[in-house]
């Protein structure tokens, strides 16, 4: 079924797709639209799961931990300072190894208030053990949340999937998508029954008290499964290829081949990014685009594959860690340690501002001239 | 305490158990020396009701063969939820003595 819809209406449509069971939530801008869709869709009995609306973030995210403790699928999402309020969960949830997805909205966090999009509220959670998929289009939105469900309920695996979507460019921006039909989601998507899970019959406590050497065994395993994934997520996305054509990487690379400066980036602005590229590229020049579209766990290895041998990397930030930087210019330099490539930090877009092409064209004119890493802004 | 170091690569999977849970009754911990007063129940009033073991955060009652609860000493930190939750307030409340020498 083709149709023209926004972010928030695909991230619905994942969730009605994966026969998500249970829909815990409380709505902020600019998520509220994931809720409302969802509603009326309970209110007209096409959606068979329940539908909570709780009083704050924090209780809607314990609501998540108790459905998917008792092994119901479980849909939720939120942005910015819900999300933070959401955080004290947040770890809890992926400790106790309960499968689930979360739609964060990306929305710039306060103060000053602001209702547009920057990636600090998503970013702030890379280190509470979910598995972090950030998306670029409203279609790979879709894709994503039914791909995290297969992701998360992997027996192996049992960890919670962030699926991240930009406020406004993607969650009010309709576009052309492609909903799969309800049979092939079906035939994608198995429910696993979990073989720890709260049950009224067979009591059991989850997320016991442990003390000393036990509590580092437990963030081991967690720590054992986010590295595991890797080839789970790998194996989802090329059996999702298989039934739709549509492919998706951990590193979404564009024209890095021949490269001789290459952006690094996430989130929706990539596509922006990607038609600069093609502009420098029509000029002459060798430029590419290289999108992170997982971020935890961090393909490393992956990453240094793909940039050790371009000479000049941007790496642009939607985001400000203050008194460091940018979010991302750590990770791929960490990637990159002993390489010499020249990295740039360019900190953007915060707070929703306008990126344009021309924005783009400007960055890989300064770092194909640049001679030693450096830390810049553009306003 | 000897610790070793080992490689990420080597770290085994450790499947069900990698999950913070118990089957079994939640391990019994001792907590007996953080006791200031012990709950001590008259068993002529107790009616069986089973609140005092129901509400018990260290699971430190259990029921006798006669369906009496008791409470294990060795596990209860003195907290007198017990004493708080009991319709017939058939327990009453005792000071620990001599702890202190028995160290």
């Amino acid at each position: 079924m083709i149709d023209i819809l926004d972010g928030n209406a695909c991230a619905a449509w994942g969730a009605r797709r994966a026969k998500v069971q249970c829909v815990p939530v409380f709505p902020i801008t600019p998520t509220t639209e994931i809720i409302e869709t969802i509603a009326a869709w309970k209110a007209d009995g096409k959606f068979p799961g329940e539908f909570v609306v709780l009083e704050s973030e924090h209780s809607a995210a314990s609501a998540c931990l108790g459905a998917s403790m008792t092994g119901a699928r479980t849909f939720s999402a939120t942005s910015s300072q819900g999300l933070l309020l959401m955080h004290e969960m947040l770890p809890i949830i992926s400790g106790c190894r309960t499968p689930m997805v979360l739609t964060t909205v990306s929305r710039c966090l306060s103060a000053p208030i602001g209702l547009w999009p920057d990636h600090n509220d998503t970013l702030a959670m890379r280190d509470a053990g979910w598995i972090m998929l950030i998306c670029e289009t409203n279609q790979e939105v879709l894709d994503s949340v039914i791909m995290a469900y297969r992701i998360s309920e992997n027996p192996k695996i049992l960890l919670p999937v962030i699926v991240n979507m930009d406020g406004f460019v993607h969650s009010y921006t309709r576009t052309e998508v492609d909903v799969p039909e309800q049979k092939l989601v079906d035939k994608f998507l198995s429910h696993p029954e979990l073989e720890v899970r709260l049950d009224v019959k067979k009591p059991m406590t989850l997320g016991i008290p442990a003390m000393g050497l036990d509590y580092m065994r437990y963030r081991q395993q967690l720590h054992k499964a986010m590295l595991d994934s890797f080839d789970v997520v790998d194996n989802v996305q090329k059996a999702w290829a298989k039934v739709t054509g549509r492919k998706y990487e951990f590193l979404d690379e564009y024209k890095t081949k021949d490269a001789k400066a290459v952006i690094v980036m996430i989130g929706a602005n990539s596509t922006i990014a990607r038609s600069a590229v093609d502009k420098m590229r029509k000029k002459g020049k060798k430029v590419g685009l290289l999108r992170i579209r997982l971020f935890r766990p961090f393909p490393e290895k992956q990453l240094r594959k793909a940039l050790e041998k371009i000479d000049n990397i941007a790496v642009i930030d939607q985001n400000i860690c203050p008194g460091m930087g940018g979010i991302l210019y750590p990770e791929v330099k960490m990637a990159l340690s002993g390489c010499k490539n020249v990295v740039c930090n360019y900190i953007q877009g915060l707070g929703g501002n306008f990126v344009s092409e021309d924005d783009y064209v400007d960055i890989l004119n300064d770092v194909l001239k640049a001679k030693a890493d450096d830390r810049k802004w553009q306003m | 305490m000897l610790s070793k170091i080992i490689k990420e690569k080597d770290i085994k999977n450790l499947g069900k158990k990698g999950i913070p849970h118990a089957v079994e009754k939640q391990q019994l911990i001792e907590r007996a020396n953080w006791r200031t007063f012990k709950p001590v129940i008259d068993y002529d009033k107790c009616i069986k009701c089973g609140m005092c073991w129901l509400h018990c955060p260290d699971a430190a009652y259990d029921f006798n063969k006669e369906g009496f609860p008791v409470c294990n000493s060795k596990v209860c930190k003195g907290c007198l939820l017990c004493v708080e939750v009991c319709p017939v307030k058939c327990i009453s409340v005792e000071q620990e003595r001599g702890k202190l020498h028995k160290k």
